[in-house]
């Protein structure tokens, strides 16, 4: 192929693993030489045409995900990027859901593999490791591995911004502005980047509590180290790499007095979530913590939300008060 | 110490190498509609419907007075690695002050592995310790190797019924024996027993292979009987997973298998989804009439091999039926489902033959 004519066009569906790595992704792409096109936000449309196409049970990130890549397929790109994700070590594991998506994308949508960009990836939560490049030529292939390294910092000063500025991760890349109005409580909001920054699937969680006049914590605002922290007290941590970020920083917070009250935000279905909120909230009872934990799916009405994030920052005023 | 541990696969074994080591074993009662309702209450609402039912007959052991709880464990994607864990959590909540013991590969954790051996093996010397597990494990293999001639027999009996009931003595005569000797000589009752089942063998049935989730395939009181069902409806169910399996598995990987499912899904999810492709590839290589899919209900490794399984259907042109099983009881709407499929089934290897028939002539 020849390069100067014209630009490798690789679409990001802007969702599941890019809500985490997107400056990441969109940084190795451009430097290698390709151009990144980002799929549209989510809507219901996006969640509707995923999920007729896969089995029923699946948790909504993954049915968003699949509107994307038909999304970005209108959009005629050349290939589309899907890292296989592995494990890295023994104890670092993605959902299986996430191992198995190229495979989920090719037999739901019928794409076959040309049209996939499939670099193998692990990561142990902060730091991407690409192991194996796609082939796309000899230059192209060298380029990558040159970029990836510069893809990692421009990642890892994201992480750091969000930790100096007390920024959530989109709003460390500019995407959202923080919308203070005031800190009457401070919260430890815990959820994956997927759900819960994504306007659609949360319903607008973030701002929702920002209007309720909460400063939020979460898990990219603390250091690696207070996460590791009170995980090594339990016998047997987490082994999802997603998953244990979030309980490491839910017991953190647990143990944190300045911290008011947790708020789990999980996906109907969710497996990882299953185990990290049961054992969250058997912690947080047996410390008397107040801690909610919200399930999100398809619905769109956001009343019954609304009602119950407005009761719970009601109740941890009251708690204050006193 | 009053032990007791998962009811799953061949119970009375587990039960006899306790007790060989000197415990007083409290048996998990099989788990009915009580135990189920009693593991969902207190489990998280979204996880797999097998712990849920462990959690349930844990908590019927813990009633009769058991205090520690042996289980086994792995490091893994899937939601079982924390199975032991979880529920000890749980329990200990619910203010039950149990002890769980969960035995990791020893890949995973040489000195726990051996740490907990110790504990089991309740200061025995290690050569009666090695005469123990040579008898369990035999026992386990004769154990399932009896349970596969019944499967395969049930269909086929005269009386409804009567394999099953000859299936309850073999065990019992499993269980009674305490040497190699008393073994083999229950080995051969066995096998008389199996012969002496009055059979039709003239009966035309349906071969169906049954896959999917370990648990729900293993455990008839998981999947409602399927198995007894199916029979019951003339079709030959197969299954692969078995405790004896799983230890061929483990210890001799089925390479051939899994390189043919990686065609289908390149890197295992960590359950049994590999293999359960591999084992679909193989069944039709063995001319089945079909293949049951039994997951529960949001399984993370299953439901990635139950996207795969439409692209199998066409490819390999062999019906597959998908379950999803959770806690609600009610069977009716399984059940039509079920019979519907083995009607397609019928209708299906009738229209082979009438195909197979029609060439025949045309060739002359």
């Amino acid at each position: 192929m020849n390069l100067r004519q014209k630009k490798l066009t690789i679409g990001i569906p802007n969702t599941l693993f890019s809500s985490y790595h997107l400056s990441f992704w969109r940084q190795w792409i451009t430097l290698s030489g390709m151009e990144a096109v980002l799929s549209d936000p989510s809507d219901i449309e996006t969640a509707s045409r995923g999920g007729r196409r896969l089995p029923h049970e699946f948790c909504i990130p993954v049915k968003v995900f699949l509107g994307h890549i038909l999304n970005l397929l209108e959009k005629e790109v050349d290939l589309i990027l899907l890292p296989q994700m592995i494990s890295s070590g023994k104890t670092n594991y993605f959902c299986p859901k996430l191992i198995g998506l190229p495979e989920i994308v090719r037999y739901t949508t019928g794409l076959g593999a040309k049209r996939l960009f499939s670099p193998e990836v692990s990561c142990d939560g902060l730091r991407l490791q690409v192991s194996k490049f796609p082939t796309l030529g000899p230059a192209l292939n060298w380029r990558m591995k040159a970029a990836t390294r510069q893809a990692n910092v421009v990642w890892e000063g994201l992480l750091a911004k969000c930790r100096m500025e007390r920024l959530t991760l989109p709003e460390a890349a500019g995407e959202l502005q923080p919308n203070y109005l005031g800190n009457r409580l401070n919260i430890g909001l815990l959820g994956y980047a997927y759900s819960l920054y994504d306007p659609f699937i949360s319903k607008g969680i973030v701002n929702l509590l920002y209007k309720f006049r909460a400063k939020l914590t979460t898990w990219e605002m603390l250091d690696p180290l207070e996460i590791e922290g009170p995980l090594a007290g339990l016998t047997r941590p987490l082994f999802w790499n997603f998953g244990r970020m979030l309980l490491g920083a839910g017991l953190k917070f647990l143990n944190d007095p300045s911290i008011d009250g947790l708020i789990y935000v999980t996906a109907f279905g969710c497996g990882p979530d299953s185990v990290a909120t049961k054992i969250l909230s058997i912690e947080a009872g047996q410390r008397e913590r107040p801690f909610l934990q919200i399930n999100l799916d398809e619905h769109q009405e956001d009343g019954h939300l609304r009602t119950r994030l407005e009761a719970f920052c009601d109740m941890l005023t009251a708690l204050k008060e006193e | 110490m009053k032990i007791t541990f998962p009811y799953m696969g061949p119970v009375l074994v587990y039960k006899k190498l306790l007790e060989r080591l000197g415990h007083e074993v409290i048996m998990p009662p099989r788990p009915s509609q009580r135990t189920i309702e009693l593991g969902a209450k207190y489990s998280p609402e979204f996880i797999c419907f097998p712990f849920k039912i462990i959690l349930g007959s844990y908590l019927e052991a813990l009633e009769l007075g058991a205090e520690v709880i042996i289980t086994t464990g792995f490091i893994g994607a899937c939601r079982a690695v924390y199975y032991g864990d979880l529920s000890e959590r749980i329990l200990r909540q619910l203010g039950y002050p149990v002890k769980v013991i969960v035995f990791d590969s020893p890949a995973e954790g040489l000195q726990s592995f051996i740490r907990n051996c110790r504990e089991i093996g309740n200061g025995r010397p290690l050569p009666e310790v090695a005469v123990t597990l040579n008898l369990v494990v035999r026992l386990i293999y004769a154990s399932d190797y009896f349970q596969k001639q019944i499967n395969h027999l049930r269909p086929y009996e005269l009386c409804p019924g009567t394999a099953d009931r000859k299936w309850q003595e073999i065990q019992a005569l499993l269980e009674s024996c305490a040497n190699l000797k008393q073994l083999k000589h229950a080995v051969k009752e066995g096998g008389r027993i199996i012969t002496a089942i009055p059979i039709n063998k003239q009966r035309e049935v349906l071969k169906v292979g049954l896959v999917g989730e370990i648990y729900l395939v293993m455990e008839g009181c998981s999947n409602n009987e399927i198995e007894l069902k199916l029979a019951r409806l003339g079709v030959e169910v197969v299954r692969h997973q078995y405790i004896s399996n799983w230890f061929n598995n483990f210890f001799f990987p089925p390479r051939k298998l899994l390189r043919e499912a990686k065609t289908y899904l390149k890197y295992a999810v960590g359950g049994h989804e590999q293999e359960n492709i591999g084992h679909i590839l193989e069944f039709k290589k063995r001319n089945f009439d079909g293949v049951i899919h039994l997951l529960p209900f949001g399984c993370m490794p299953e439901l990635v091999t139950q996207t795969i399984i439409p692209a199998l259907t066409t490819e390999l042109d062999l019906p597959i039926l998908s379950l999803s099983l959770d806690e609600q009881m009610g069977w009716v709407n399984n059940q039509i489902r079920l019979e519907a499929f083995v009607e397609l089934l019928w209708t299906r290897r009738q229209l082979l033959k009438e195909e197979n028939d029609a060439q025949f002539i045309c060739r002359g």
